[in-house]
């Protein structure tokens, strides 16, 4: 029955009393002051004092945080040498079955990783007329190749190490994004980024939050001048990541903290209605208890860390790079390989042909002709000296097909042949990038490494502590200008006006408006002369401009875009709540 | 001759239940009569459909009888305060209080707070005699409880109750038969119907959902919420949410059985039952949440109600039963005494249960679904009413009668509350009755009663402490027509 019916049918009766439902009253007016207009409004200054106030984010509240607080709150820089052999040494021993399902630039490489001289296959390269020196005087080409290398036979011919350290050199140090990582902004790190070691990736809340799914796009694609968007890029390293292996109810971290949860109430001037200012910030010196543990835990994190998938990427050079062909110019010969990019596969694979050589003693070994010969000669001279330049010498007596091998550096050896088994199986030039998919690669730190790393780095970083802890309470509502406080103890009032942290952030944290105050603080006269506001200390804040404010005062300020306002403070309704009278001045 | 004003105390108090944690009955605020005030369990009119149906046994004509009234009442609250209370715009979880964050002006009496109740009420009985004055069937809709209370929306009763609007009626389906000549057997079944809607200030921090909302994680703070819950914590701006049940529909069915036994030509003596009835009250609920307390502040802990919740609500609960006897001594032709003792088992209604539903209820982070069950406990005593009337025919055409009576409370002291004023009851009233013509009688009956001024100290978490008043009045007319 509505009221109506319930009037009309008790005014029939002879009787009274309905029921109204409740309703909501009608919403001030909220529309923008004109010059002289005045309304009232009463802030309310409420605490709710809460201790060990444990707020725990996972991985979907991580994501809610600001994109920009996850990406400024580092973790810890990941050491990627035991990341990259690890990654090579699972490529490398896949089960045939697996091996054999590889798309085919992938088996290719998984073939010339494990390429050792006995398996070597040197058609298609200068290196064939081994093959003739062997056939022609019995001698076998894998075991000029073994000795000339300084391995055995069924050694591979560039060891895991070797190629670890040349992918971290060429490829992944030179990835623009692994070389810094962003943090707050500080005198030493005007820019906030913050140098990264070489050899590691920094690990962010982000990277965390994401489900490792974006080291992906952080190590993708990315132009070397940030700034040139459009300009020269490296290609990336990782073409995607995804699962920090976790124990049961995944990844959780858990803050605890000793505030006033609940906001501050405060005034847009400009239209006189009631906003809200998180009050965490002016409280965050006091919001851990540093001396405690429990101030920040993490849960759920596998005891051996390993990233469940991880997909590495190694783009070659769309064109052929041939070998080089002579000594000079040294130390490397005319190759056009060294001056492709240094993170192009060929430019990799003959970096690490380069530093193999490097290991490799000068040295010459000669080979005489299989069987019983009365008067020995030597039918195959192979040197190779302090600079890598190898040198196959045929006794001009020996009668072979084909040419045999030129003079060389050992690298451009190693990249003729490389090059040419990249491209088995019909690819063309260009379509060899390497792939490496991997699978529960072990991350190479200690969980209570991370976790301690954690702590210590979100402890060191108090803007980051202020952007999580205003971040776990989000109740920043609205664009005040001024606010009204209590301090912790007291029933004084104050008036606080806002500072820059004060803006309210959108959801990738980022000001929501400039901070475009020219005259910040309260004061006695229209024309802004008197400033009455000081910075003066209270309960550790002296970020604000404030002033204590008592039934009579008036004072003025200023907004964003100039306008002055009079505020005038009537008696007050209650001992927490303030009545105040705004007029638009100019 | 007596006659039986129902006890309103039952029905109007059981309301209080429909808001989740406190009472907002009416107690006291029945329609004084059903029938008219020549009407009781000993007696033969229409409105022994409702009384006692043996007695429609002895009716050897078609009877239709009906009348309407006016309830009109004062219920008067002082209320005390003797705890301490927290200044009403702060926040604190739980105690200790320090000094400076009482409010020194919440203690001992405030203002007195008055409702004056005023309400129609009426019935109508027919009753048809058949198979030679052995039978009797009857037909009635009365409506014993009618209640309208309208207290200032921020007094200090305002967190017990606002506004109260109830009616309940019973349409009853009645067959007496006289199995001896001095033995009459009756019984009925009645459908329950009823109606209420009410409003007052729901303090928050008496609810256990909201403790549990407020100790468990995400916000994990020790609090001394809860329907126990201190003074200190109690009665706080943003914790008092005005909420409204309106329209509030209930369906029942209940039955009344009874005997009446003549043992002489003077003499009759009565025994009826009037059986319970489980009621559900549903209707809608709306809930004011606009407080940025509870929109926005604390969001990221999963408190965000909009600013208006709405839905439905559902009060479930038993009508107590009632076991009446009565006795009638015809002293001489002139003067008649009749009287009777009824005995209530208030005690079947030890707490209220209520169930308000709606999605914008859902605070999933904090533990609360979209359907919150609240338990009120009421605790009541079994009660006692005990009544005696005198009539005396200064002629053939016209008679006078005289009530008085007592009803004992069925509300202790720990759970009264302004929805539930109860107390020592006593009961006054007088009577007329003028035989217009041979088929025609007019009643003409003025009721009052009132409970003994009743000061409470004992309340739960001082809930209800302080002075209670209430006097109620009847004033209507009814008809028997004969044929």
């Amino acid at each position: 029955m509505t009221p109506r019916r319930c009037a009309a049918l008790l005014a029939l009766l002879g009787a009274a009393g309905c029921v109204e439902p409740v309703t909501l009253e009608s919403p001030p007016p909220e529309h923008e002051l004109a010059v002289g207009e005045s309304r009232a409004i009463t802030l309310r200054f409420l605490r709710l004092d809460v201790e060990d106030f444990a707020q725990t984010l996972g991985p979907e509240e991580l994501r809610r945080l600001p994109r920009k607080t996850l990406e400024e709150t580092w973790l810890f820089d990941m050491e990627l040498r035991p990341l990259v052999e690890n990654a090579l040494d699972r490529f490398m021993r896949l089960p045939e079955d697996e091996a054999n399902a590889l798309p085919q630039p992938a088996w290719n490489m998984f073939a010339l990783l494990h390429m050792t001289p006995a398996s070597a296959r040197l058609e298609g390269t200068s290196l064939a007329g081994l093959t003739a020196v062997g056939e022609g005087v019995g001698i076998s080409p894998s075991r000029i190749l073994a000795d000339l290398a300084g391995v055995g036979p069924n050694e591979p011919l560039a060891p895991r190490s070797i190629v670890t350290d040349v992918v971290l050199d060429q490829v992944i140090a030179t990835h623009p994004r692994a070389r810094v990582r962003k943090g707050p902004v500080s005198a030493d790190h005007p820019e906030g980024l913050y140098d990264v070691e070489k050899g590691k990736i920094a690990l962010t809340l982000h990277d965390v939050a994401t489900d490792f799914a974006s080291l992906s796009e952080r190590f993708g694609r990315a132009p070397l001048d940030p700034t040139r968007p459009e300009g020269p890029a490296h290609p990336g390293f990782l073409q995607s990541a995804s699962g920090l292996s976790t124990a049961d109810g995944g990844f959780r971290m858990t803050v605890r903290l000793d505030v006033n949860a609940l906001p501050y109430r405060g005034i847009d001037a400009s239209h006189a209605r009631v906003a809200s200012v998180n009050s965490i910030g002016g409280q965050i010196g006091r919001a851990f208890d540093f001396t405690d543990p429990r101030w920040l835990e993490v849960q759920g994190l596998a005891e051996d860390l390993a990233i469940r998938e991880m997909t590495m990427t190694i783009d070659e050079d769309p064109a052929y790079l041939a070998p080089g062909t002579r000594r000079d110019p040294r130390p490397l010969g005319n190759s056009p390989v060294w001056n492709a990019a240094p993170w192009v596969e060929e430019r990799v694979l003959a970096e690490a042909g380069r530093r193999l050589a490097a290991r490799i003693p000068p040295h010459c070994t000669t080979y005489s002709p299989a069987g019983e010969v009365s008067d020995p000669f030597e039918a195959v001279r192979v040197c190779i000296d302090g600079a890598g330049w190898v040198q196959i010498d045929i006794d001009p007596s020996v009668i072979l097909d084909q040419t045999s091998p030129r003079p060389s550096y050992y690298w451009d050896m190693l990249l003729e042949v490389a090059q040419a088994r990249m491209h088995d199986g019909g690819l063309a030039e260009g379509e060899a990038n390497v792939v490496m998919a991997v699978h529960d690669v072990p991350v190479g730190v200690r969980t209570e490494q991370v976790v301690a790393r954690i702590r210590e780095n979100i402890e060191g970083n108090p803007a980051t502590l202020r952007e999580i802890a205003e971040a776990l309470t989000q109740n920043t509502r609205g664009d005040a200008d001024v606010f009204y406080v209590q301090p912790e103890g007291s029933a004084e009032d104050w008036i606080y006006f806002v500072a820059p942290e004060d803006i309210r952030k959108d959801a990738e944290g980022n000001p929501v408006r400039p901070y475009a105050y020219t005259r910040p603080g309260f004061f006695a006269d229209a024309a802004l002369t008197q400033k009455v506001s000081s910075r003066v200390e209270i309960d550790g804040d002296a970020a604000h401009e404030k002033v204590p404010i008592a039934p009579g005062d008036r004072l003025y300020v200023e907004d964003a875009e100039g306008r002055v306002f009079e505020i005038v403070a009537e008696e007050k309704p209650s001992l927490h709540r303030l009545l105040l009278v705004v007029t638009r001045v100019s | 001759m007596s006659r039986r004003p129902l006890r309103i105390v039952s029905l109007p108090l059981l309301f209080g239940g429909l808001l989740a944690s406190r009472g907002a009955g009416a107690s006291g605020l029945d329609a004084p009569l059903v029938g008219s005030g020549q009407s009781g369990p000993t007696i033969s009119d229409g409105a022994a459909i409702h009384w006692n149906p043996a007695a429609l046994a002895d009716l050897d004509r078609p009877e239709l009888f009906g009348g309407a009234g006016l309830v009109a009442g004062r219920v008067g609250y002082r209320r005390e305060r003797r705890g301490t209370y927290q200044t009403p715009d702060s926040l604190r979880l739980r105690g200790p209080m320090a000094a400076g964050e009482t409010d020194p002006g919440k203690h001992g009496f405030a203002r007195e707070v008055i409702a004056t109740p005023l309400a129609p009420t009426g019935d109508l009985f027919f009753a048809w005699p058949m198979a030679e004055r052995r039978l009797v069937l009857g037909l009635g809709a009365y409506v014993p409880y009618a209640a309208a209370l309208d207290f200032p929306a921020n007094g200090p009763q305002a967190w017990q109750l606002r506004q109260a609007f109830i009616v309940a009626s019973y349409v009853t389906a009645s067959a007496a038969l006289r199995v001896l000549p001095t033995l009459s057997f009756g019984a009925g079944v009645s459908y329950v119907g009823g109606l209420a809607s009410l409003s007052k200030k729901q303090d928050f921090a008496e609810l256990p959902e909201f403790q549990r909302a407020f100790s468990d994680p995400p916000i994990g703070q020790p609090n001394e919420f809860g329907p126990n819950a201190p003074s200190h914590v109690r009665e706080l701006d943003v914790l008092s949410r005005p909420i409204s049940i309106t329209n509030a529909l209930s369906h029942g069915i209940s039955f009344n059985v009874g005997l009446l036994y003549q043992p002489s030509e003077d003499v009759r003596l009565a025994l009826a039952y009037q059986h319970g009835a489980q009621m559900r009250y549903r209707g809608r609920f709306a809930l004011d949440m606009n407080d940025p307390f509870f929109t926005q502040d604390l969001a990221a802990q999963g408190l965000r109600y909009p600013p208006l919740v709405q839905g439905d609500a559902e009060l479930a609960f038993r009508l107590p039963k009632r076991i009446t006897a009565g006795a009638s001594y015809q002293a001489t032709r002139a003067f008649r005494v009749d009287g009777f003792v009824q005995y209530v088992t208030y005690s079947d209604v030890d707490a209220f249960v209520v169930t308000t539903r709606s999605p914008s209820l859902a605070q999933p982070k904090l533990g609360i679904g979209p359907s919150v069950r609240a338990i009120l406990p009421r605790t009541w005593n079994d009660t006692v009413w005990v009544e005696a009337n005198g009539r005396f025919a200064l002629s053939r055409h016209f008679t006078m009668s005289a009530t008085v009576g007592y009803q004992s409370p069925a509300s202790p002291d720990e759970t009264i509350d302004v929805g539930s004023p109860d107390g020592h009851r006593l009961v006054g009233g007088l009577g007329a009755v003028v035989r217009a013509t041979s088929w025609l009688d007019l009643h003409a009956d003025a009721r009052a009663q009132g409970i003994l001024p009743r000061t409470v100290t004992t309340s739960r978490s001082d809930v209800g402490n302080g002075r209670y008043t209430m006097a109620i009045g009847y004033l209507g007319g009814h008809a028997k027509a004969r044929f």
